[in-house]
């Protein structure tokens, strides 16, 4: 009884920080839910992932979770570095990083393993193309050589790299943004110009280059660090309702026409030629201007609608998505692995519209699962830790929450 | 999901009706009505203006088959089931009196770009009146540029268009042991945009393919080489009855279109 009673206390635990710390819960509630969007987006041939963004406009949970990523660094490390020096918030930024890192590692891990069952239980000569790819296999070392590199990167797993390398160098973004915001917008704004003329990105192994092209996301990055940083000293950014409204509005139900010629063959001769020319290709590894705006439109509307007080936020049935915002590292592994493990059950065991809303809630329960344990550990261990600054010089177990 | 015995059976009248050289036409409609496309996916909003003026002004339907693996046959019993060969019987049967042939030039492992520089030298100076493009795995498997596929699909339609050549791209195959380790959603939608932006039909395989997994109508997951084999059959079957019927249409497009002054 009283393992159970501690598995109950584990399970309707508290998020990890509530109104009372200061923590603007939107960023949770909307990381949580760009984390589930992204779980059901990675299981193909699911009817779920009808529900979300992308469906709807040009952009995606990708332009939440890396905006929202940043916003929420420069709230978790502007204090580190303005009152302890830049060096100990640099090396707290360079140990996040590092998380991430050996997080990509396991995830990678997990899908060499993937890769080689299919290949060795699956052999149809009908998808001898398809089977091809894991001609990687060949030379083991090579590959993993280059996995550590982050060069070569499987599948659905291109998010995490864009983190690292956004992380990288975010100490000294940061250090930059905390005095010349304006200035260092300007440079975020310039490369993203130069990378879209010139052509920049990293390279990636076999060939070809980032899905996710650091030079030009770094933007989205940069706006949700600054944006962060103006809403810790108080400084709004509120762009006249009145114009941007109505514009933001007008630019969304166009994305939504647009979009909706892609799912609705036979309406795609109300988009005329000349049109589709000058919109087409929208451009996700370069982060297409009409994404941006996209999502720019999005956030603005969600900010009004969704004011920081916002009651609904403390509401009961909205936790599980905070708390998953909270845990997003874990939460973000733990559904690339599980939307694999959902498909695998899909095509092998029974793929009906009643196992694919089986799959998508098992896994979403799974991820509030897991999310409610680490924040239960976290809180726990927080409850016992000495003060930090009192605390002798070993390194304590807190989170930066991002 | 997956057939019973009946499936099983009646998949076997239709492979054995569609098999037969010159098939008597009504295995042939049988056929297409197993074939069962969702709302859409054979939709034809765009015309073979060139195909149809040569047919009607030479008697002959010129097609080639540009593509990879599949395109070769990969998978299927004999030669003659591949889908390219039966498109052949297909739009014979269907277009009476028009000399139909139709050749595949294919490679297993050809890029978008590869088959685009292939066009000048292959392609063109065989004077085909139509172009069956069957693209987008190998990019997809590489990792190649989306973007970069999306201008070698431009460039190889603008060459075939001044050389009065139609297009049509097949996208790819549904293969659902790989679909959670290939990434084809940009591919897909770059194949979706230029068929749009440049007046092009496109027929989308991997939709009917996975239209029919859905249903229950094949089962792509078996191990057994025979199995493997008689699925193989039943898809290029489908692929050639499908496209041909979508040829046909789009044929008929422009026999409409020109009738009116």
């Amino acid at each position: 009884m009283r393992v159970l009673a501690g598995l109950r206390r584990v399970l309707l635990s508290e998020p990890a920080a509530t109104r009372a710390t200061g923590r603007d819960l939107r960023l949770d509630f909307f990381r949580g839910l760009a984390l589930w969007f992204i779980f059901l987006d990675h299981i193909p041939s699911n009817a779920v992932n009808w529900v979300t963004i992308r469906n709807y406009g040009f952009s995606d949970a990708a332009e939440v979770f890396i905006f929202v990523s940043g916003y929420s660094a420069a709230l978790a490390y502007v204090g580190a570095m303005r009152n302890r020096g830049f060096a100990f918030g640099a090396a707290r930024i360079l140990r996040r990083c590092w998380q991430i890192y050996t997080a990509h590692i396991i995830l990678f891990t997990v899908f060499v393993a993937q890769i080689a069952y299919v290949a060795l239980s699956f052999n149809n000569p009908l998808f001898t193309e398809e089977m091809n790819m894991i001609r990687f296999m060949n030379e083991p070392h090579v590959t993993i050589a280059q996995a550590l590199l982050l060069k070569f990167k499987p599948v659905n797993m291109d998010v995490l790299p864009l983190y690292i390398a956004l992380l990288l160098v975010f100490p000294a973004v940061l250090w930059a943004l905390i005095r010349a915001p304006r200035a260092v917008l300007a440079g975020s704004i310039l490369l993203f110009a130069a990378t879209r003329i010139f052509a920049l990105n990293l390279p990636s192994f076999p060939e070809g280059v980032w899905y996710f092209n650091p030079f030009a996301w770094q933007l989205l990055f940069v706006i949700g660090a600054l944006l962060g940083l103006h809403h810790r000293s108080g400084w709004r950014v509120e762009p006249n309702p009145r114009v941007f409204v109505p514009l933001a509005f007008a630019y969304l139900a166009f994305a939504f026409a647009v979009v909706l010629t892609w799912h609705i063959p036979p309406l795609r001769e109300f988009l005329p030629n000349w049109l589709g020319r000058l919109l087409y290709p929208i451009d996700k590894t370069n982060l297409d201007v009409l994404r941006l705006l996209h999502f720019l439109a999005l956030a603005y509307l969600a900010t009004l609608l969704v004011r920081p007080q916002a009651a609904f936020l403390e509401r009961r049935p909205v936790r599980p998505l905070v708390i998953c915002g909270q845990q997003s590292l874990a939460v973000f592994c733990v559904g690339v692995i599980l939307s694999f493990v959902g498909y695998v059950v899909l095509v092998e065991v029974n793929g009906s519209l009643a196992v694919q809303l089986l799959v998508s809630a098992a896994g979403i329960g799974i991820l509030i699962l897991v999310a409610r344990v680490l924040s239960w550990y976290k809180g726990m261990e927080r409850a016992v830790a000495p003060p930090p600054l009192a605390a002798a010089p070993a390194v304590q177990g807190r989170s930066e929450g991002s | 999901m997956r057939g019973g015995p009946w499936g099983v059976l009646l998949a076997a009248v239709v492979v054995a009706g569609v098999a037969r050289e010159g098939g008597a036409l009504a295995a042939a409609e049988d056929a297409r009505q197993r074939c069962a496309a969702p709302a859409g996916a054979t939709f034809v909003d765009q015309s073979l203006r060139f195909a149809a003026g040569r047919m009607k002004a030479e008697g002959v339907l010129k097609i080639v088959v540009l593509g990879t693996a599949s395109a070769a046959g990969a998978g299927v019993s004999e030669a003659g089931k591949a889908y390219p060969a039966r498109l052949e019987t297909e739009l014979s049967g269907r277009l009476a009196g028009v000399w139909v042939t139709v050749a595949t030039t294919a490679r297993r492992g050809w890029t978008a770009r590869e088959m685009a520089e292939a066009l000048a030298s292959t392609v063109i100076p065989g004077r085909a009146s139509l172009v069956v493009w069957q693209t987008g795995t190998v990019d997809a498997i590489r990792g190649l540029d989306p973007i970069e596929f999306g201008n070698a699909l431009i460039e190889g339609i603008e060459r075939l268009h001044s050389a009065s050549i139609d297009v049509i791209l097949v996208d790819q195959q549904y293969s659902p042991r790989t679909a959670a380790m290939i990434n084809l959603a940009p591919y897909q939608a770059a194949m979706e945009r230029v068929a749009q932006n440049f007046d092009v039909l496109l027929f989308r395989r991997h939709d009917l393919m996975q239209h029919w997994t859905e249903t229950g109508f094949v089962d792509l997951s078996s191990t057994a080489k025979a199995e493997q084999q008689r699925v193989a059959d039943i898809v290029h079957g489908c692929v050639a009855a499908l496209l041909a019927e979508m040829i046909g249409a789009a044929l008929a497009v422009d026999a409409a279109g020109a009738a009116k002054p």
